[in-house]
């Protein structure tokens, strides 16, 4: 766990509207390793969704750098940072936002097929053992209209767990979940840092979530502070879980990011993307698969 | 991401089966208009061709200035003319019958078979002259004549009238002129219809038939040197005159098919443009997740593309029934009998302009598409 999974430097985020001036963020220094479940937290306008727009790619900072696993995303064009994002995070979000008009399955497989580094039928097969992952076998072919709304944040943190991306960016993951299915996901997020060593970051204002966490933020007037973890949701969660099929896991997470290595080694060889983004994403991938085959060891 | 869009699109449009409905029969009926006018034209110059051609029995027309002043020793002289096989006078000119139109032709005898293609009932006149007529089927009909009725014919200036007897109802061939005179046909001898205009030795023109291997060209321009005062022109120059009134009449028919294909175009712009702001929430998702502009560019441009083949295709399917239904109403005014012609590059040209304003409609919606920031989006959550 001593990789850099997400790194934040001196990051700065200034508002402009033609009356004043708001400055969101004020230098977020933070850093996330590989397998850590980070949770942050911090009341509505505490800038810890803009936060989270910076670390993803989908905004740019006023001042600072970002680097996603090893990749330096900050000079990046929207194109460049679209094609990252497909690659390197994934996203849940609270209204679970998944396009009604593709099944479950066809959910999971658009960010891999964003990509343009897997077949039609290699995106087929890692969807479909993605949604049996979070316990959704026999759903594929049902729309989101058909699904619950546990059910729907299920498939998008399949979609956002797809591409084996280097870090999942989590925003109120819960917030428009029934008491028992926000249990139910949060156990799921759980189960796949422990059992995946799937990097995760979650921003909330539910106080609840840092109990889950290997590590909690607070971020209060345009600072990030750091706060040692609690234990007693997450316990909850490992008596429901109880780590059934953390090797299977593994293992598929393993035949995943294996066939990801293979296909960013075709789009390498056919010159699909830029060679230093590729061997920065190949590197980090090399490490993540050695990890997990030392842990099947 | 070719299949993945497809499927978006499938779904998206039987998800909006009335509007993608209507937005797909609004380009169909703007492309079948086009196509339906384009066979209804091609079908009626060939059509015309066709007559004029069965009807002039040579390739060079020769008039004077006025209606009917083609003097007979003219005629006789052009005969003459080295490279000339057969000249044909004929009078041309509208008269009445009672309060009805109808347009008066004198040919000689041996002339008949130029302009009849058959005799219904009764026999052709064998003279250059005697007071008998062959009327037109539709002009019979109209009048309710019959072989052996008397019909009286007045020219088209004085009160004076003649009395003819009918003596056969035919088939006349030579129906373009028909276009101008609105009624029907009454064949006179030669000499008769002289006599009836008080024009004797004149006649309105002459059909010249060059001899074989001899240039059209250059015995028009030969006959225009002799005959400075007069009017002479190519049998292809008829045609022409014909073709520039068709198409004068098709150019404002397809101005009015123009404004039906920009109200599809609109319509189609419309109906992206809804569907984006439908999927606003679902596009930003996608960019999140990795989706590049092309890929978002990609769908919208294939859910037009999908409107403009479907319309284009029914359109083409459409146009081919409407211009049947156009044919037989020309038909039945019973002066063109034009065929119908499936002209491929008019089909296809119609089928591209569907596929091309479907794709030119999605710029717009594409363009907004595009240009949804996913982080502007999202925040509103």
């Amino acid at each position: 766990m001593s990789e850099e999974a997400l790194v934040l430097k001196d990051v700065k985020k200034v508002y402009r509207t033609q009356t004043e001036e708001v400055q969101v963020l004020k230098g977020i220094n933070l850093t996330i390793r590989e397998g850590e479940l980070a949770v942050i937290m911090g009341p509505s306008g505490s800038g810890k969704s803009t936060l989270l727009s910076i670390a993803g790619g989908l905004d740019k900072p006023t001042e600072g750098r970002v680097v996603v696993g090893g990749v330096d995303i900050t000079d990046m064009s929207e194109e460049e940072l679209a094609k990252i994002r497909a690659r390197k995070i994934g996203f849940v979000f609270q209204s679970f936002n998944l396009v009604r008009n593709f099944t479950a399955l066809e959910n999971v497989m658009a960010p891999l097929i964003f990509t343009g580094l897997y077949t039609w039928k290699e995106a087929a097969e890692i969807a479909s053992k993605m949604l049996e992952v979070v316990g959704l076998k026999g759903h594929e072919h049902k729309f989101p209209g058909q699904l619950s709304g546990g059910q729907q944040q299920r498939v998008a943190i399949a979609r956002a767990l797809a591409p084996g991306p280097d870090v999942v960016l989590m925003d109120e993951p819960t917030g428009s979940l029934d008491v028992d299915s926000a249990v139910r996901v949060l156990g799921l997020v759980k189960w796949l840092n422990e059992a995946l060593g799937q990097t995760i970051v979650i921003v909330t204002h539910n106080p609840e979530l840092s109990e889950l966490a290997t590590r909690t933020f607070y971020i209060r007037g345009g600072l990030i502070y750091e706060q040692p973890p609690g234990q007693i949701l997450a316990e909850r969660i490992k008596e429901l879980k109880g780590g059934a099929g953390s090797r299977e896991l593994k293992s598929l997470q393993l035949s995943m990011l294996k066939v990801k290595l293979e296909a960013l080694e075709r789009a390498a060889s056919r010159g699909v993307a830029d060679p230093g983004v590729i061997e920065a994403e190949l590197k980090a991938l090399e490490r993540r698969i050695s990890r997990l085959e030392k842990l099947l060891a | 991401m070719l299949k993945l869009a497809l499927k978006f699109v499938e779904r998206d449009i039987l998800f909006k089966k009335l509007v993608a409905a209507l937005t797909i029969l609004a380009i169909a009926s703007g492309v079948a208009a086009f196509i339906s006018l384009r066979i209804l034209g091609i079908g009626s110059r060939t059509a015309a061709m066709q007559i004029v051609e069965q009807v002039l029995p040579g390739e060079v027309l020769v008039y004077g200035q006025g209606i009917y002043d083609v003097s007979e020793d003219v005629v006789r002289d052009l005969e003459k003319l080295p490279g000339v096989e057969k000249v044909t006078p004929a009078i041309l000119v509208t008269g009445y019958i009672g309060r009805n139109s109808v347009f008066v032709l004198g040919v000689r005898p041996e002339d008949l078979k130029n302009i009849v293609s058959r005799y219904v009932a009764g026999s052709p006149f064998t003279g250059l002259s005697g007071p008998y007529a062959i009327a037109d089927l539709g002009l019979a009909e109209k009048l309710s004549l019959k072989v052996g009725d008397k019909v009286a014919v007045k020219p088209p200036f004085g009160g004076s009238f003649r009395q003819y007897e009918v003596v056969a109802i035919a088939e006349v061939t030579m129906k373009i002129e028909e276009i101008a005179a609105a009624g029907g046909y009454i064949v006179l001898p030669l000499r008769e219809a002289q006599n009836l205009l008080g024009r004797p030795g004149y006649v309105s023109m002459a059909v010249v038939k060059v001899a074989e291997g001899v240039d059209p060209v250059a015995m028009k321009n030969l006959i225009s040197l002799i005959y400075p005062g007069s009017r002479v022109m190519l049998r292809e120059e008829v045609i022409g005159v014909v073709f520039k009134v068709m198409s004068l009449i098709e150019s404002l028919l397809l101005t009015t098919t123009m404004i039906g294909i920009m109200v599809a175009v609109f319509g189609t712009v419309s109906t992206i443009t809804s569907t984006v702001r439908e999927h606003q929430r679902e596009i930003a998702i996608m960019r999140a997740n990795g989706a590049l502009r092309r890929d978002v560019a990609l769908i919208f441009m294939l859910e037009a593309l999908v409107y403009g083949v479907a319309g284009g295709l029914l359109g083409v399917v459409f146009g081919i029934l409407g211009a049947q239904v156009g044919i037989n109403i020309v038909a039945s005014f019973g002066f063109l009998n034009p065929p119908l012609i499936l002209d491929v590059p008019s089909l296809v040209l119609g089928f591209l302009m569907a596929t091309g304003l479907g794709v030119l409609s999605s710029v717009y919606p594409v363009w907004r598409a595009t240009s949804i920031r996913p982080v502007e989006v999202l925040k509103s959550e």
